[in-house]
């Protein structure tokens, strides 16, 4: 028994010796997000960051958070990271202030560092980064919501459910305050319309978040419109049926093309998704690393997340879906 | 081996009219005790006799919904074990009051450790002293263990039970009570706990001394007590009934 | 084996000590940006905080209870604390209003464990979300900006020993570890929590008063997380809902492989500390060695079985040994 503990032992260090036997002069990237493994939508990042490597002769690492969401683990990551020195650093700030001493270090040192997928809420200003490349999270959700009132009759109220993915973190608050500017800009233009609307805390776990859709909805049923920051809310259209919610009642708008997503809009219970095409968030800051370390050259920003997605759309977008790129 | 019931004078424990209830049951009705000085007293009964309760009340397990308790003519009310110890009542568990990942010392002195600086609870430990007293109080009952540090989990049944004696007499108890010390010991280690019993009482200390083993309990004992649905239905010198007679009693 | 070394040997903390040091040593021969100057820095600095609530929830888990609740103390601490001081308190009454807090809910834990009779698993289970939805409706949406200007230096300044530069909050971590080993192992009342985790029934019948005992740990528990939750707050100069998310996982395993038994009555505030050494060291080789992300999770757990199982083998050996 105590041998084969020793064996084990001896594997996991022969594991930590395998990782460091990369050649030499391959330039180094590091990928840090604050999300947890359990997360698909970044497998498509993944996909994205894989391809640019393999492309650019690069060894790449990802390096999600255990637990996910923990931001000061995050911190920490991202801290190992710039003091083992690499060549270039992609990471996403959740966060205005918590990440700008160590961004401000690497920089200094050296390193460039591109944000991704989430940036400083005062982009550039707030923090010394090269470069951001990802969605505009703010207009995006105000974009979002602005669909789905077109969607709603003009003698119709609307209430409106605001699903706050994650309290607290950057992008979520974006999006839903993308969406409430829209509701307010809505209710100062139309004075003699019933426009109302709730901001919950609707989870990252899609069961919970459907769960407590589902909920809510049963106590306030006249709600007929429902935004949520991530993807999460779709999951809510197997309880909505359940409850004999038809397709049309409740007008559901989610961020990002996931199959749970897709597979709603074709049964009708979600209106528009927008994607933020994360395959660009994964390939082009390692592109711009690669060009950066090679010729010198300079970063530079990217919104990758315009394109709005309804379901007319689902045909030429599924083809893309299968193949892993959106 | 039985010798007349000695020196008399006042009892040291004396019980009058204990009652105790556990919900609806009525597990002591009533009941009367007393033991003398370096009496040793055989307390039987069949399951569910109320010799548990008894017991129990007297080490401050529980305590008696009616009726009063007197040590050496004294009126007191046991509210707890560390009363119950304070009072000079040891008391000897089937089970061994020990904790096994601990060492002997530390068992030895358990919830009334020495201290060399502070107050009960606030107290930094003398633990030369610990150890020190451990041992002598161990020779002192013929135990020759290893060492004062050496884990409990690591001692026979009989070793433990027979460092719980010694912890007893440490604690210079008046009155030792031994619940079914010898259901999981060895012919050997039974023998050596009767032994102890029997040197105590050379000592003066009185003994209350409970088990299902009738053959244990007469050859050592002054008086038998019996007790059956919770009352004492009998109270007599041992050399006055057999063994046989007792089981009949009881049963 | 002389007597004294077995009994070294068989103590909890011993084999994870053993482990740490050869795997200390290994990996930096292996990889020479381990033991740099900057890694170790880096390495460094949250092991206070995680090391502190690992101590606290070793004492209650030797007393024979759990706290789950420990990482929304952690985040809620803090949270109270940088909503006073934004409205103007003196920064050592906030800190000391965010401990006494800490202290309430080890007290609730307690009482609601011991008077209502449920096993503290499922007490301390519904407190963390309780006081985990406490934090987010105190933040009330947006979390509290942190007094960037606050000097901080006293709790977490920067101290340069030349070859490394740990935080001060080492020192207070080291200052916590040798007065509660010294209560562990010196003082009666240490005594008495080995007792009513290792025999609760043999500690009452010896007249120790149990429940007494194990509030007091439910009690030191919540307050070391909260002590901990504000030291990162502080170190990060952030205060978000989420602080601490995940935590009482992370100390539960630390105090498991630094040789805590599940069962109660064993266990050491060194075994915490190496526990904590131990976990936060792999997770650093995993990094530095660019180890594939969807590998990590079962790296470190798998890590952590192993630890845990050579503890065990280790101190099976030195007990069946004659001395």
């Amino acid at each position: 028994m105590l041998k084969t503990s020793l064996a084990v032992l001896a594997l996991g260090a022969a594991l930590a010796v395998a990782g460091t036997a990369g050649a030499a002069d391959r330039p180094k990237f590091v990928y840090l997000t604050q999300t947890g493994i359990d997360n698909s939508f970044w497998q498509s990042i993944k996909r994205g960051m894989d391809d640019a490597c393999a492309q650019f002769e690069a060894d790449c690492q990802l390096i999600f958070t255990t637990p996910n969401g923990d931001l000061q683990k995050h911190l920490q990551n991202l801290e190992t990271v710039v003091e083992q020195g690499v060549d270039g650093i992609v990471t996403v700030i959740v966060n205005d202030d918590l990440y700008d001493e160590t961004v401000k270090k690497a920089v200094d040192k050296g390193i460039p560092v591109i944000t991704a997928n989430v940036d400083d809420s005062q982009g550039a200003a707030g923090n010394a980064r090269n470069a951001f490349v990802g969605q505009d999270l703010f207009e995006a959700g105000y974009v979002l919501m602005k669909g789905l009132h077109a969607k709603i009759p003009a003698d119709q109220p609307i209430h409106a459910l605001l699903g706050l993915s994650r309290p607290g973190e950057s992008w979520a608050e974006a999006r839903i305050g993308g969406a409430k500017k829209f509701l307010e800009e809505a209710k100062a233009a139309e004075p003699n319309r019933e426009i109302t609307y709730e901001v919950i805390d609707s989870s990252n776990d899609i069961s919970v978040t459907a769960s407590r859709i589902c909920q809510y909805v049963q106590g306030k049923p006249d709600t007929n419109a429902y935004v949520d920051a991530g993807f999460w809310g779709a999951g809510a259209g197997e309880c909505l049926r359940d409850l004999g919610i038809k397709p049309g009642q409740l007008h559901m708008a989610t961020f990002d093309l996931v199959p749970v997503v897709l597979d709603e809009m074709k049964k009708g219970y979600v209106d528009i998704t927008i994607d933020q095409q994360p395959y660009y968030q994964g390939y082009l800051p390692i592109l711009q690393l690669a060009m950066m370390k090679k010729f010198g050259l300079s970063a530079f920003d990217v919104n990758t997340g315009k394109a709005v997605v309804e379901p007319k759309d689902l045909e030429q977008v599924e083809k893309f879906m299968s193949m892993g790129i959106r | 081996m039985s010798n007349a019931a000695n020196t008399a004078g006042e009892p040291i424990i004396k019980c009058v009219g204990l009652q105790k209830w556990y919900g609806a049951v009525h597990a002591l009705k009533n009941v009367d005790f007393h033991a003398a000085r370096g009496e040793v007293i055989g307390l039987v009964g069949d399951n569910g006799a109320g010799k548990s309760t008894l017991i129990k009340i007297l080490s401050g397990v529980h305590t008696q919904d009616q009726g009063d308790i007197f040590i050496e003519g004294r009126s007191v009310s046991i509210t707890g074990p560390e009363v119950a110890m304070g009072l000079g009542i040891e008391t000897i568990y089937q089970y061994t009051a020990m904790v096994p990942e601990m060492s002997i010392a530390q068992n030895f002195f358990i919830g009334r450790e020495p201290l060399k600086f502070g107050r009960p609870g606030l107290g930094i430990v003398d633990r030369a002293k610990m150890a020190r007293e451990a041992m002598e109080g161990l020779r002192g009952v013929g135990l020759h263990l290893r060492g004062p540090d050496t884990p409990v989990k690591a001692l026979s049944g009989g070793q433990r039970q027979g460092v719980a004696i010694a912890r007893a007499m440490h604690f210079r108890s008046k009155v030792l009570i031994l619940d079914e010390p010898t259901n999981h010991l060895s012919v050997k280690e039974t023998n050596k706990v009767l032994d102890h019993v029997v040197e105590l009482k050379g000592l003066g200390v009185t003994s209350i001394f409970i088990s299902h083993n009738l053959h244990h309990i007469h050859p050592i004992s002054d008086r038998i007590v019996a007790m059956a649905r919770g009352e004492k239905i009998a109270d007599l010198p041992a050399g006055e009934i057999s063994v046989d007679e007792m089981t009949r009693m009881i049963s | 084996m002389k007597p004294n070394v077995r009994n070294l040997m068989a103590r909890p903390e011993m084999a994870a000590l053993l482990i740490f040091a050869a795997l200390f040593v290994a990996f930096s021969f292996i990889n020479d940006r381990f033991f740099a100057t900057g890694n170790m820095t880096v390495y460094l600095q949250p092991i206070p905080e995680l090391a502190i609530v690992a101590m606290g929830i070793t004492i209650l888990i030797i007393a024979g209870e759990f706290d789950l609740s420990v990482g929304s103390v952690f985040g809620l601490s803090p949270m109270v604390t940088v909503l006073l001081m934004q409205a103007g308190w003196p920064v050592a009454v906030a800190i000391l209003a965010g401990l006494v807090l800490a202290a309430l809910i080890g007290l609730a834990n307690g009482l609601i464990t011991l008077r209502l009779k449920i096993p503290s698993f499922i007490a301390t289970l519904g407190m963390l979300f309780m006081a985990r939805s406490l934090a987010v409706v105190l933040a009330g949406g947006f979390p509290p900006v942190f007094p960037r200007e606050l000097d901080v230096s006293w709790l977490v300044g920067r101290l340069d020993l030349g070859l490394v530069a740990p935080r001060v909050s080492l020192l207070y971590m080291i200052a916590i570890a040798l007065a509660l080993g010294f209560v562990l192992r010196r003082m009666d009342f240490g005594h008495w929590i080995y007792a009513t985790g290792g025999h609760p029934q043999a500690a009452r019948d010896m007249g120790i008063k149990t429940e007494r005992v194990k509030i007091a740990c439910f009690m030191l528990c919540a307050t070391l997380a909260g002590f901990a939750g504000i030291i990162q707050s502080f170190r990060v100069k952030v205060i978000v809902p989420n602080l601490g998310t995940g935590l009482e996982m992370q100390a539960i395993a630390a105090a498991v492989i630094g040789g805590v038994a599940l069962t109660g009555g064993v266990g050491s505030i060194l075994g915490a500390v190496v526990g904590t050494l131990l976990i936060a060291m792999i997770e650093n080789i995993l990094i530095l060695s660019g180890v594939n992300a969807n590998w990590f999770m079962f790296a470190v757990g798998a890590m952590i079985v192993v630890a845990v199982v050579l503890n065990t083998q280790t101190r099976l050996k030195a007990e069946g040994m004659k001395g």
